[in-house]
């Protein structure tokens, strides 16, 4: 559980768990939303992964990210962002400068 | 990488998701069945009148609806799908699917435990069958939609 807490936490993965709300994405379609390096993202995806929020499933030769969001995680998912929990920690990690936390690529 | 669709069949991850799944589901029928000899058992004992009882009863099935629903958009067992649209379609499917049943299965509960219990049950049933209609309808039109932009 603290898991799911600790990814809901950051906004930069609750907004791709936003985008992916719209669609399945590749990771490439998700890092073109985010003016970060690829290798934070890919802690980002980690992160969401481990707390089994996305799927990943390989379609022809791209991996596409998908949704796995229970219908409680979906709603603490929206009330997390409506209420802005953990913007204080974005400028960081929206920049850039260092790994997310709980990262383990 | 999650294990099973990056790898594509790879059954023995498959198999692993399912049971997971099945004992998440086993754990809800688990919880209900309980709970219901309980009531039972409270019943027998003079603590709670037949009303309660089966009020209890009526909230402990939309409970588990509820639970079921909640559970049904992290169900994705299966063969992973082929194409981009497909994926997109099951995600959607599954996500009304699952806020459908919980919140049918809320206003079950919820209309079980406090409306008169003559009027409550048809509503509680009324309440149910209209959200998984409204689910039901969603999904069948996102299906005639995902058929119709396959056409050429």
């Amino acid at each position: 559980m603290s898991d799911i807490f600790k990814a809901l936490a950051d906004p930069t993965r609750r907004k791709v768990l936003e985008l992916l709300r719209e669609r399945p994405m590749t990771a490439g379609e998700l890092c073109g939303h985010f003016p970060v390096s690829r290798p934070t993202m890919s802690a980002h995806f980690a992160v969401l992964r481990e707390a089994d929020l996305v799927e990943t499933t390989k379609i022809g030769t791209t991996i596409t990210y998908q949704l796995k969001l229970s219908v409680l995680e979906d709603a603490l998912l929206s009330f997390a962002g409506l209420f802005g929990l953990g913007t204080g920690q974005s400028v960081s990690r929206v920049t850039g400068k260092s790994a997310p936390e709980g990262a383990t690529e | 990488m999650s294990e099973r669709s990056t790898s594509g069949a790879n059954w023995k991850t498959f198999g692993r998701s399912t049971w997971k799944n099945a004992r998440g589901w086993l754990v809800i029928v688990g919880l209900q069945i309980a709970g219901a000899l309980l009531l039972s058992l409270a019943y027998r004992r003079g603590l709670i009148d037949a009303e309660g009882m089966i009020r209890g009863v009526l909230v402990l099935i939309g409970l588990g609806l509820a639970a079921s629903g909640n559970r049904i958009p992290k169900s994705t067992d299966g063969p992973a799908p082929m194409t981009l649209p497909l994926a997109a379609l099951r995600q959607k499917v599954l996500r009304t699917a699952g806020w459908m049943m919980m919140l049918g299965g809320l206003a079950f509960a919820g209309l079980s435990a406090f409306a008169p219990l003559q009027i409550g049950l048809m509503a509680a049933t009324a309440a149910l069958g209209v959200s998984l209609a409204i689910g039901l309808g969603f999904v069948v039109y996102w299906i005639h939609a995902y058929h119709r932009s396959c056409e050429p």
